[in-house]
């Protein structure tokens, strides 16, 4: 079954001056327990994509359906409820609350949910021991290194169990050992979860990962292949 | 609600510094705040006991045409009598009369427009503490004929002193002109620089018997043993003796310039406090901008993981509102102590005294401050405050999450 369909999605920056197409046409459809890369140049168009199907930002054209209802439709407070019940976010930096501690980030949305507490602690402890922050799990984002901030936005996104996870260039500042370490966390958690993931990213080592790779050129899909990630893996 | 409240409150410490500044700013405002609602009530209250130990006393009663006119001939019909009915009454501590006519005063170099009033010697002193004011000399002597007493700066302007003769004019019964040497037996001083200049005693019945009006008075002024019993005493007198030409009024109806006072401080308080709450919503508005303007990004991502706005707006307001219960509660402690010392040791005025005394004030006055007033300036900075943060809070909320994430700092 479908989780997410896009239909026609077009986003034209710049309508009435020089039309921009960020997103020209896209017509995709992702899966439960998917692990797609969402790849292409700077400028082809994939943050717009992520950010129209995660209702950070409307389409020109087309339409959204997630689990058969139309998003671009929701209005402003109920897209907000939305995505804070059914999608978990990871951007490419700044993900985490400074002020609050990597334990107290990964309940923050459980605790907007109004999880019961013990529900929530035990989550929050699964999910800090998955990421392999135990130890940290005190420490505020500031007394973290890049790639341990990632991995500790990843698990917020995760923890409230959402039904898919957009995440923008998660990799991109990051070195390749810890783009690495998060990538095999990202891949576990999608295993033993069963949670959709769609991250985009231009780095190939991470694309390798992926058993999805869509690439975008000027908003339009250009390929769109399934990838064997053990042979992909195998041939490195 | 409770992740919220702690991350606002982690939020403000962020930039200790700036919120430091807030704090600090508030807490000055509302100390001085504090200060100044307490000096000027101070001030009134003074202007207001003065009035009254002094001059007015708590009731007095006239001829409604005397208060138009001021004319020594409009008498209080049977004064006499009321005078002695009102003195057997419970609630009166003390009661007087008095004559009051405007004449001229002089003496061998100078003279000087000056208010004639007529008291009774023994009757006047224990109603109010006129007698208290003498700075030298004798009150009014039975030794002497036509004995007077004069302000200090008057008999300085007049060159005279105690002992010397000085002349009176004033008009009589039918508009001639009476003038009688009068000897000065003691000088007085006053907290109102005025008064000094203007007013001077003679005996009522050297007054009475010059202007041919004998057991005649202008005006009786009743000292009460309570002043709580004021407004039910009034009343009583009022329904027994108020007649077309039978004035019964408390000392705030019969002496206008007291309620004159009264408003100007009272709009001076009201012109200050809301200068002082300007001055804070400013601080404020600009504080709150700056602090949203730096987590334009951490706003933004916040809103797209799901915090909705109702949860961003209530996260700033209550951002504003630590920092103005803070400064609120430090600006009330040490406003409080100030005062608490102030109403102690007093405050010198004397350097502005020029200019206070006109009005009736004294050189030190001891400020208190009801705490009332304190709760009230709490409430209303605070109030402000958070009124004041709606405006940042909005402007929050109107930030788009996709766009604030993709900004470059
Ligand atoms: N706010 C905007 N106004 C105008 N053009 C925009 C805006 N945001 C993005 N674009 C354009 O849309 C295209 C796609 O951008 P984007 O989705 O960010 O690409 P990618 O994430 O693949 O680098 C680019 O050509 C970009 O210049
Ligand atoms: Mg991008």
């Amino acid at each position: 079954m479908n989780v997410i369909e896009t239909k026609d999605v077009s986003k034209i920056y710049n309508p009435d001056t020089i039309p921009v197409y960020a997103l020209n046409k896209v017509n995709l459809n992702f899966e439960k327990g998917e692990f797609t890369a969402i790849v292409g140049p700077s400028g082809s168009g994939k943050t717009t994509l992520l950010n129209v199907i995660g209702g950070l930002d409307d389409a020109s054209n087309g339409s959204v359906m997630i689990d058969g209802s139309d998003i671009l439709k929701l209005s402003g407070g109920k897209l907000i409820d939305f995505r804070l019940r059914h999608i978990g976010f990871v951007f490419q930096a700044y993900n985490l609350i400074p002020v609050l501690s990597a334990k107290e980030n990964i309940e923050f949305i459980m605790l907007l949910q109004n999880w019961p507490t013990k529900k929530r602690e035990d989550r929050t402890k699964e999910m800090l021991e998955a990421v392999g922050l135990k130890d940290k799990s005190g420490s505020k984002p500031s007394q973290l290194s890049g790639g341990q901030q990632q991995r500790v936005a990843v698990a917020r996104a995760l923890a409230s169990k959402p039904r898919f996870v957009l995440a923008d260039e998660p990799t991109a500042n990051l070195d390749s050992k810890s783009a690495e370490n998060l990538l095999d966390i990202m891949l576990k958690l999608n295993k033993e979860e069963h949670i959709t993931f769609i991250f985009s990213t231009h780095d190939p080592r991470v694309i390798k990962r992926a058993r999805r790779v869509i690439t975008l050129e000027d908003g339009k899909v250009v390929s769109d292949i399934q990838q064997n990630t053990e042979q992909a893996l195998a041939r490195q | 609600m409770k992740t919220l409240l702690k991350i606002a409150w982690r939020n403000i410490w962020r930039n200790t510094t700036r919120s430091l500044v807030v704090v600090i700013s508030l807490a000055i405002g509302i100390w001085a705040t504090v200060i100044i609602l307490a000096v000027s009530d101070s001030l009134h209250m003074e202007a207001l006991k003065d009035g009254i130990e002094y001059k007015y006393g708590h009731i007095q009663i006239q001829n409604p045409d005397f208060i138009k006119n001021e004319k020594l001939t409009i008498t209080i019909p049977n004064g006499e009598r009321i005078l002695k009915e009102i003195r057997t009454d419970d609630e009166v501590k003390a009661a007087t009369a008095r004559t009051e006519v405007s004449g001229i005063i002089a003496s061998a170099g100078n003279s000087s427009n000056v208010i004639l009033i007529g008291i009774l010697p023994g009757a006047e002193e224990k109603t109010t503490m006129l007698k208290s004011r003498l700075a030298t000399g004798e009150y009014l002597s039975q030794k002497v004929r036509n004995p007077i007493i004069l302000g200090e700066r008057l008999a300085k302007k007049l060159n005279v002193k105690p002992g010397n003769k000085v002349v009176l004019g004033f008009e009589g019964k039918s508009g001639e002109l009476i003038s009688s040497t009068f000897r000065i037996t003691g000088l007085y001083n006053a907290t109102q620089t005025r008064d000094e200049e203007m007013l001077v005693y003679a005996d009522l019945y050297d007054v009475t018997k010059l202007a041919g009006i004998e057991g005649q008075y202008n005006k009786i002024v009743i000292k009460l043993k309570e002043p709580e019993q004021l407004a039910t005493y009034l009343a009583f007198l009022q329904s027994k003796f108020s007649q077309p030409d039978v004035l019964v009024q408390d000392w705030r109806q019969a002496n206008p310039e007291l309620e004159l006072i009264s408003d100007m401080i009272y709009q001076m308080d009201i012109i200050m406090t809301i200068i002082v709450l300007i001055a804070l919503a400013f601080g404020i508005v600009n504080t709150m901008l700056m602090s949203i303007l730096e987590r334009y990004k951490e706003l933004g991502i916040l809103m797209a993981i799901g915090m909705n706005r109702r949860r961003v707006f209530t996260m700033i307001v209550v951002e504003t509102t630590y920092l103005s219960i803070l400064g609120g509660a430090v600006g009330m402690l040490i406003g409080f102590v100030t005062v608490s010392i102030l109403s102690y040791n007093g405050i010198n005025l004397s350097l502005f005294s020029e200019a206070l005394s006109g009005w009736g004030f004294s050189d030190v006055v001891y400020p208190t401050l009801e705490p009332r007033v304190y709760v009230l300036i709490t409430v209303l900075v605070i109030l402000t405050a958070v009124l004041t943060s709606i405006y940042p809070a909005v402007k929050a909320l109107m930030l788009k999450p996709n766009e604030a994430i993709s900004k470059q700092n």
